[in-house]
């Protein structure tokens, strides 16, 4: 009788140990570590959890070892062993000659397994994007070579090229740690982070080994990625760099875009003038000869050609004016039919095409007709990323720009000091964080919140979402009222042409209003309630942003006043469960175990927020008064020096 | 006579007694001339004197010469192929085009040792134009990735699950306390967020040395009696500890621990007379004294060294699992809200290197400082 086997744990019969692996598959630490980065493999945890070790499932292993980067690996080997050799005999000619002999590998077949479709790629481009842009500012030093910063900056520019041409940047935020863009592509949101332009010296604590192999990966899939967008514009790829502006520091200009087929026509226009002057010459002297002759018998036949090209003529124009017409019936019919039509996918592609014509609009034209003018202290990149991915002009202070200091064309000037010596009255003198706030608000703020002298506005995040949090801070109460201001006028000029034809319009409504509002007024009459009062009621109704808007006096309020102003305006939750209803609580007595837990959870967490919440509108609460008093004492002293 | 017989040849000797040598050395043309004599008066039935020309010779008008010596020798792989004609040879490339570009090659490392003033003639100029052509329609070739993917059938799923896509984001959106000019409310939520993580650290300090003061509670470094093992205060604190796989084991005192060899001692041992042992006793007295004291010694260094690491080094190790940092934020006195008057706290790159192991690419094998 044979013995019976005994059954291998869970772990050792799934997982495998990092030794154990590095061992199946013969391969350096080291090497493990690069294959495992760029196929993607990552270790796992297991339920059962052994000892403190690193462990990786033994499929992700055999499907390794299948991989042809190995042999490349171990070329490697085998080749810097003979380098070595040679070396130690000191037979330089030889190192010479081997050097061009260096084994090489691409990542093609990796960046297909793992992205088989573009918009996969487009959604794990934020990561790739960052560490680009990183290693794009690095200096170069023993670790990072110069070569591997060029290329980063290379594909990092034509990144940023494409999304000016096709202003498709949505969302800006400054931060600490660095500069936060928010870009649409093929209606996938990509999110990166730009360092300050700050020289960054690389910390000790990290591996740069491994982020080295993460770049590796990345540049394969910036290029793939490049290559389809440019594609995609019908530009060509790759495009080339003017090596001046490049010198000058001038990245985003340096690079020169061409359509794809206009290098491939000069080239055919190039052969044919060759061959052209080739066969002129002899041709001449034939055709010179046949004209005479042909001259002599054509007198007649000028004639009547004339004749003709008259009336041909006038044809001609008769028929372009009805095929103007045409073509505006036709269109109108079109799009008529399209809106009319049944099948919902025809209507939404139309839909869509209104909206992407409508985004264009919106975001390519805030910034148009400006001029801007970087002062030397602002950070240039990302000003000019931003101003002329809405449809703004820049120039600055250095060479390669288009325009100086003194030219009269300039309406805006970015400046980050607090003393100006010299002014131009026709511009307008701003901070750097006017640009970002206009962009996130998609609206010109106003220019005196953010004059070099005074202390700009807060800066707050695109990307939080108010009515989520359940917090509205103040300067976002603000740029509400200043977005429906700005709406309501465009509204009253739109409604300013269209008075002339509702005008009888009006009169009805008028008279209708006459008649509702006596017949409130009766009602009121009968319910006691007086002319003062009804004035007091629609003061209370007035906002508190509408008297800061109106009147530059502010009323001191109580400090309970404050509270309840604010808890107004912030977003009211409706909750379904109340713990003091009889629904809930016979809900609960139904209720599983797991049900109860769960929804205790979510009892917790709400009320957290809400402690949150409170916390926060306390804190604005003794803000406001402080200010308050503040305001207090200065009024006092106007009033005390005017007396 | 002899003269003559000297002048002849000497004759070799033939030996002709194997069937070798007899077949080597005898002449056998007389008899095969007998049997074909006899082979043809048997076919014609006539003998060969009364037989005509025309039925003994046949005059070949061609020319060829049938000897085997002149004729040559066929190759061993015509044999082969000839003998089975369905074997097709094998050629010497794969790819016919391979020649062209071998030729071009040549071509082209003349062209490019030519100087730049020297003119190119036409057929050099067309072929340099041809393989620049070639190499833009293989870089787009390659560069063009993803140009059929819609053809494609939707992508099967991958059963291994391997390329499935982190919940995790790779960028955590920030919070409003991060910018540069924030609001008081949020800078201060962040600032409480950073208190209550500094808490935390600090209570889990206490707990290790808390732990570690029990220790030195009983088996205070400075005091040496508490080392001592035959001290009566000792003999309340029997207890000792002992660590192994982070976890703390009590072991009994030594002195009263009693390994098997010395039970099965005591047990074989036969009972003394007292006088005996008292004698023994007090002989040995100073011998046990000093022997004691000395383990005592050697058990005091080992233990003050160990608790000395222990004190130094965390005893409960957190466990190889990410713990989660704050965002910074700016104190009062740095918020300008201009990039002049920026201070950087945290580096970019450490936050990369936090994010991978957030999302658990990288192991977490060491606490590092952050």
């Amino acid at each position: 009788m044979g013995r019976r086997k005994q059954k291998k744990p869970v772990i050792e019969s799934k997982y495998l140990t990092r030794g154990q692996a590095l061992r199946k598959l013969q391969l350096s630490l080291t090497e493990f570590r690069r294959l495992c980065i760029l196929k993607g493999i990552f270790p796992r945890q297991p339920k059962k959890k052994g000892s403190g070790k690193v462990y990786y499932s033994i499929k992700d292993i055999k499907f390794l070892s299948h991989e042809p980067i190995i042999k490349k690996f171990r070329e490697f080997n085998s080749f810097y062993k003979k380098i070595k050799k040679a070396i130690g005999k000191k037979e330089f000619q030889k190192i010479k000659s081997m050097e061009s002999n260096l084994p090489t590998y691409t990542l093609h077949h990796i960046v297909k397994e793992r992205y088989p479709t573009f918009i996969d790629a487009l959604r794990d481009l934020d990561d790739c994007i960052t560490l680009i842009s990183l290693f794009a500012i690095l200096p170069s030093s023993s670790m990072v070579p110069a070569n591997r910063t060029q290329n980063c900056q290379k594909l990092y520019c034509e990144f940023l090229n494409y999304i000016i041409k096709t202003h498709s940047l949505r969302k800006v935020f400054v931060s600490i740690k660095g500069i936060y863009f928010q870009v649409e592509i093929k209606s996938q949101l990509i999110t990166w982070i730009t360092p300050h332009q700050f020289t960054q010296h690389p910390p000790k604590n990290i591996d740069f080994r491994v982020m080295l192999t993460f770049l590796e990966l990345y540049e394969a899939i910036l290029k793939f990625v490049n290559h389809e967008l440019f594609y995609s514009i019908n530009l060509r790829y790759p495009p080339e760099f003017d090596q001046e502006k490049l010198s000058n520091g001038d990245l985003l200009g340096a690079l020169i875009l061409l359509n794809e087929n206009e290098n491939e026509n000069e080239n055919e226009n190039q052969n044919e003038n060759q061959i052209e002057n080739e066969n002129e010459n002899e041709n001449q002297i034939e055709n010179q000869k046949l004209m005479r002759e042909r001259i002599k018998t054509l007198e007649q036949k000028l004639i009547s050609v004339e004749k003709n090209e008259a009336i041909n003529v006038q044809n001609e124009e008769k028929n372009q004016k009805e095929n103007q017409g045409l073509d505006q019936e036709v269109e109108q019919n079109f799009f008529q039919k399209m809106e009319e039509d049944e099948d919902e996918s025809t209507r939404k592609q139309y839909k869509q095409a209104q909206k992407q014509r409508s985004r264009k609009v919106i975001y390519g034209n805030l910034f148009e007709g400006k001029i801007f003018y970087l002062n030397r202290e602002v950070p240039r990149l990302p000003l000019e990323f931003v101003i002329r991915s809405f449809g703004g002009k820049v120039g600055w202070q250095g060479e390669g720009s288009e325009f100086g200091e003194n030219d009269e064309k300039i309406t805006h000037q970015i400046v980050d000091r607090k003393r100006i010596d010299r002014r131009f009255i026709s511009r307008a003198y701003i901070q750097p964080q006017w640009a970002f706030d206009s962009v996130n608000e998609l609206i010109l703020l106003p220019v005196e919140d953010y004059a070099p002298e005074v202390k700009p506005p807060h800066h707050l995040s695109p990307f939080v979402k108010d009515h989520i949090v359940g917090y509205i801070p103040k300067r976002r109460e603000e740029l509400i009222s200043l977005k429906s201001f700005r709406n309501s006028s465009k509204k009253k000029k739109s409604n300013l042409k269209n008075q002339n034809q509702n005008q009888n319009q009006n009169q009805n409504q008028n008279q209708e209003e006459l008649e509702k509002n006596y017949a409130q007024e009766l009602e009121n009459e009968f319910k006691g309630i007086t002319y003062s009062q009804l004035e007091e009621q629609k003061k209370n109704k007035t906002n508190f942003q509408e008297v800061e808007i109106e009147g530059n006096e502010k009323s001191i309020l109580s400090k309970t006043q404050l509270e309840n102003q604010i808890r107004n305006k912030q977003p009211k939750k409706t909750s379904v469960f109340d713990q003091n209803d009889e629904k809930t609580q016979l809900a609960k007595a139904v209720m599983t175990r797991k049900q109860r837990i769960a929804f205790n959870k979510a009892q917790r967490i709400s009320s957290k927020k809400q402690n949150s919440i409170d916390r926060l509108i306390n804190k604005r609460v003794a803000f406001e008064i402080e200010n308050q008093d503040e305001e207090d004492i200065k009024k006092r002293k106007t009033k005390s020096k005017q007396k | 006579m002899k003269k003559s017989n000297k002048n002849q040849k000497r004759k070799k000797k033939l030996s002709k007694k194997s069937k070798k040598n007899w077949v080597k050395n005898t002449d056998i043309k007389d008899v095969e001339s007998f049997l074909e004599r006899k082979s043809l008066e048997t076919i014609e039935n006539q003998q060969v004197s009364q037989l005509k020309n025309n039925q003994l010779f046949v005059i070949d008008p061609t020319n060829q010469s049938i000897s085997t010596e002149s004729q040559l020798k066929p190759l061993y792989y015509e044999k082969i192929l000839n003998s089975n004609p369905n074997i097709k040879p094998i050629s010497s490339r794969k790819n016919k085009n391979q020649k062209i570009s071998s030729i071009n090659d040549k071509t082209l490392k003349q062209i490019s040792k030519l100087k730049p003033e020297k003119q190119l003639v036409e057929s050099q100029r067309k072929l340099l134009e041809v393989e620049q052509k070639k190499e833009k329609k293989k870089d787009d070739q390659v560069l063009k990735m993803w140009e059929n993917s819609k053809n494609q059938n939707p992508r099967r799923k991958n059963k291994l699950n391997r390329y499935k896509r982190k919940k995790i984001p790779s960028i955590i959106l920030p919070h409003n306390g991060t910018s540069i000019n924030p609001d008081p409310e949020s800078r201060s939520e962040l600032e409480k967020i950073w208190k209550d993580y500094q808490v935390k650290k600090e209570k889990e300090k206490q707990m290790n040395l808390n732990f570690g003061s029990n220790f030195n509670s009983k088996f205070d470094l400075n005091s040496d009696s508490k080392f001592d093992l035959n001290s009566d205060s000792k003999k309340d604190s029997k207890t000792l500890f002992h660590i192994k796989n982070n976890f703390i084991w009590e072991i009994t005192d030594i002195s009263e621990q009693n390994t098997p060899n010395q039970l099965q001692k005591k047990i074989t041992e036969k009972p003394k007379n007292q006088k005996d042992i008292l004698n023994q006793e007090i002989d040995n007295l100073d011998q046990i004294k000093k022997e004691i004291q000395q383990e005592n010694e050697e058990i005091k260094k080992r233990r003050k060294a160990r608790y000395q690491r222990l004190k130094n080094r965390e005893l409960y190790e957190p466990p190889k699992y990410f713990t989660e940092i704050p965002e910074p934020f700016l104190n009062e006195n740095e918020v300008s809200g201009r990039f002049i008057d920026l201070e950087l706290k945290r580096n970019l790159f450490q936050d990369r290197f936090l994010s991978y192991q957030r999302r658990s690419l990288l192991p977490v094998t060491k606490k590092r400082e952050n």
